[in-house]
């Protein structure tokens, strides 16, 4: 293993599974799935179709920010219990902050834009309501505001907006920032609410599943959306920030893009193969180190038979896989970020959670069937991928 | 720091081109109009394989495709571990708001599956790499008037740990019917009063840089910070020189648009001479905090 890690020393997760990686990795090893119709957006054509939504108490302080920014900061404020820290130990050091959404820069402001065809130019100012709170709530832009206002140094802040890698590429690209840059630690996550606009935007494109997704499943039917947030605070092992919590390590980042189809991987998986190679190289770790992938595993026949492609052509069978997006359904921006912290929760515990929703195997591969039973794992080191719209492909290396 | 080192720049201006941009400067105009033309788009692809590109693509692609054809660097192919990053303040709002009329003439039940996937905020970017066919990282930041600031950041991290060490950094926003008639009533109603006159714009600009220091390059950012200075009053979106005279408002050039540090920097590398060796960019956030670049010859 190279020394260039990052060692990961608060968490926070939430998902339709609750909140919390010690309640999220009990309620995925008891099967337990919160799935269902929205409570949130009712009749045609919503009803129809599975969702995953997440359930999280109000907090008054950042209650006229978007729902997406406030599942953020309560990650956030649940990472920070994690790692035993106050904003105060945050003082005298300098933190960056990378944070990947597509939900929380989306011009999701439908109220403000009717008012605007209805009215023109004799708009008021209390209709831009919408608008302000839009601008208020960039995720990372609103965390470090709150930061800086606590009096905190942010030297950089990213908002990452590259669909569904958003949340791996906030924490690969924050693990080398420690490297790069003089900062102590790093704040990466990613988080997505679900819209009505982005609901309806998916069922539109025929590609979501009216059960609860069965990811790699002969009979899968598309994406499940689901909504959620996670948080990891990364320190830097040289770093002197004074915690002895561990929940993982990121050892690896790798990414690329297809350049092949805006909304499709490329079916051969050219994109996710360099993704996965640079990588590993980055960690120092070869193909036979990988105990267990936690694929991408949407649930869509173009995601799942790339990533078996890939799997089967790069890593021994004995190589368990799964996706946990049948628990959590598919959190966008987030999901990498709350993979991550599953995957490195999986590593801790020795044990994988059967893939929920499968099954029965696809036909024409070797290596198809992802993890049936709870599965114990060998190995401590794990990679996490992430497809995104736009052909993008990210990759993380975890370790313990 | 490593230096990063400007190579080759491409712009999409109200003006025209980066040189159009450059003498509307030194003549000391205002912009009238903000809107963009891409119509030479078709001096690169024929138009059938542009057609369907939004707005904000094309100026994007326009911007990206002058820099790779900049005379100082036309020799030079981009490396194999070229990367792109994109910087957007909005993202595409345009086919943003398309994908909501969709939904308002047509109900929840049918609106447009195209608008809707061309509505993400990477779409933009992916869809240019894929114009230029360059399998590589691509990475979009959307971060309002911030987006400039975080995109070289970005970059500084790229090019130091070897994800890419030749990167396109493509920045784009655009004119929208809504997103104009509220940044007015912002400006007149929230206290922005100086900036009440400035005119709404679009653009793009395309920064090739690397950690070489080329004899020929453009400039050098140096140094990057956070609150050098407090911004001045009624300052929201733009950006400000700070030269030798103290501090220039430049958005009477290039409007008011999110990504306007991009420009500045685009200004300041015309003014780097023997005499003006060091030029401060510096852009100011919806919460008020600035964040500089320091440019050098």
């Amino acid at each position: 293993m190279n020394d260039n890690y990052a060692t990961v020393i608060g968490v926070g997760v939430l998902t339709s599974l609750g909140h919390g990686v010690e309640n999220t990795i009990k309620n995925m090893k008891n099967g337990i799935v919160n799935s269902g119709s929205s409570k949130r957006f009712k009749g045609v054509p919503f009803d129809d179709y599975a969702v995953f939504e997440a359930e999280f108490p109000s907090n008054p302080e950042f209650a006229s920010l978007s729902r997406t920014t406030q599942m953020l900061f309560f990650c956030f404020f649940e990472a920070m219990n994690s790692a035993r820290l106050k904003i105060d130990d945050l003082k005298n050091i300098s933190v960056g902050i990378l944070i990947g959404t597509t939900e929380g820069t989306a011009l999701d402001i439908i109220d403000t834009y009717s008012i605007i065809k209805g009215y023109g130019t004799s708009f008021r100012k209390e209709d831009i309501d919408t608008l302000k709170k839009y601008l208020d709530s960039n995720p990372a832009i609103a965390l470090s505001a709150y930061l800086r206002n606590k009096g905190v140094s942010v030297p950089f802040v990213h908002n990452i907006t590259n669909a569904c890698s958003s949340g791996t590429d906030a924490i690969g690209l924050g693990s080398i920032a420690l490297k790069e840059t003089e900062c102590d630690l790093v704040i990466a996550g990613g988080a997505d609410s679900f819209s009505a606009n982005t609901f309806a935007g998916f069922i539109s494109l025929l590609n979501s599943d009216k059960k609860p997704c069965r990811p790699f499943d002969k009979t899968r039917g598309g994406l499940s959306l689901g909504e959620g947030a996670g948080i990891v605070i990364m320190k830097k092992q040289s770093k002197s920030v004074t915690t002895d919590n561990e929940y993982g390590k990121i050892l690896g980042y790798g990414t690329c893009g297809d350049a092949y189809h805006l909304t499709a991987p490329s079916p051969d998986g050219a994109g996710l193969r360099v993704a996965i190679d640079k990588a590993l190289k980055s960690a120092g770790k070869g193909y036979e180190d990988v105990a267990f992938i936690n694929a991408h595993g949407t649930g869509t026949e173009a995601n799942d038979l790339t990533e078996l492609r890939v799997i089967n052509d790069k890593f021994p069978d004995t190589v368990p896989f799964l996706s946990t997006k049948g628990y959590t359904g598919h959190t966008l921006g987030a999901a990498g970020t709350v993979e991550a912290i599953i995957s490195m929760a999986n590593l801790k515990d020795g044990l994988l959670p059967k893939c929920a929703g499968f099954s029965e195997p696809v036909d024409g591969f070797r290596h198809s069937e992802p993890t049936k039973e709870i599965t114990k794992i060998n190995g401590n080191t794990a990679l996490s991928f992430s497809l995104a719209f736009g052909g993008n492909n990210s990759v993380l290396v975890l370790g313990l | 720091m490593k230096n990063i080192s400007i190579n080759a720049i491409g712009a999409v201006t109200p003006w025209g081109d980066f040189k159009s941009l450059i003498d509307a400067f030194k003549m000391e105009k205002s912009i009238e109009t903000g809107n963009v033309d891409t119509s030479s788009l078709e001096e690169y692809f024929p138009k059938k394989q542009t057609r369907r590109m939004c707005h904000l693509t094309s100026m994007g692609l326009l911007a990206a495709c002058k820099c790779l054809n900049d005379k100082t660097f036309t020799n030079t192919p981009l490396s194999p571990s070229a990367g792109i990053l994109f910087a957007t303040g909005y993202g595409p709002a345009g086919n943003t708001f398309k994908y909501l009329d969709s939904i308002m003439d047509y109900g929840w039940e049918m609106p447009s599956p195209l608008s809707f996937s061309t509505s993400v905020q990477n779409i933009p970017a992916a869809n240019i790499a894929i114009t230029l066919g360059l399998k590589c990282p691509v990475q979009t930041l959307c971060q309002l008037e911030t987006s400039v600031f975080s995109a070289l950041k970005m970059a500084e991290l790229w090019l130091k740990s070897g994800i890419a060490d030749d990167v396109l950094l493509i920045s784009a926003d655009e004119i929208t019917e809504p997103l104009s008639i509220c940044s007015k009533i912002i400006s007149n109603s929230y206290s922005h009063h100086s900036r009440k006159e400035t005119v709404i714009s679009e653009g793009a600009f395309c920064l090739r840089l690397s950690l070489n220091n080329s004899e020929k390059s453009y400039g050098r950012i140096t140094s990057f910070r956070n609150n050098p200075v407090k911004a001045p009053g009624g300052f929201h979106s733009g950006a400000y020189n700070e030269m030798f005279h103290g501090m220039k408002n430049n958005s009477n050039i290039y409007g008011n648009i999110p990504i306007a540090l991009g420009f500045d920097i685009l200004i300041g590398t015309s003014l780097l001479d023997k005499a003006t060796e060091k030029i401060e960019c510096i852009s100011s956030d919806h919460f008020k905090n600035t964040w500089s670049i320091t440019l050098e010859k």
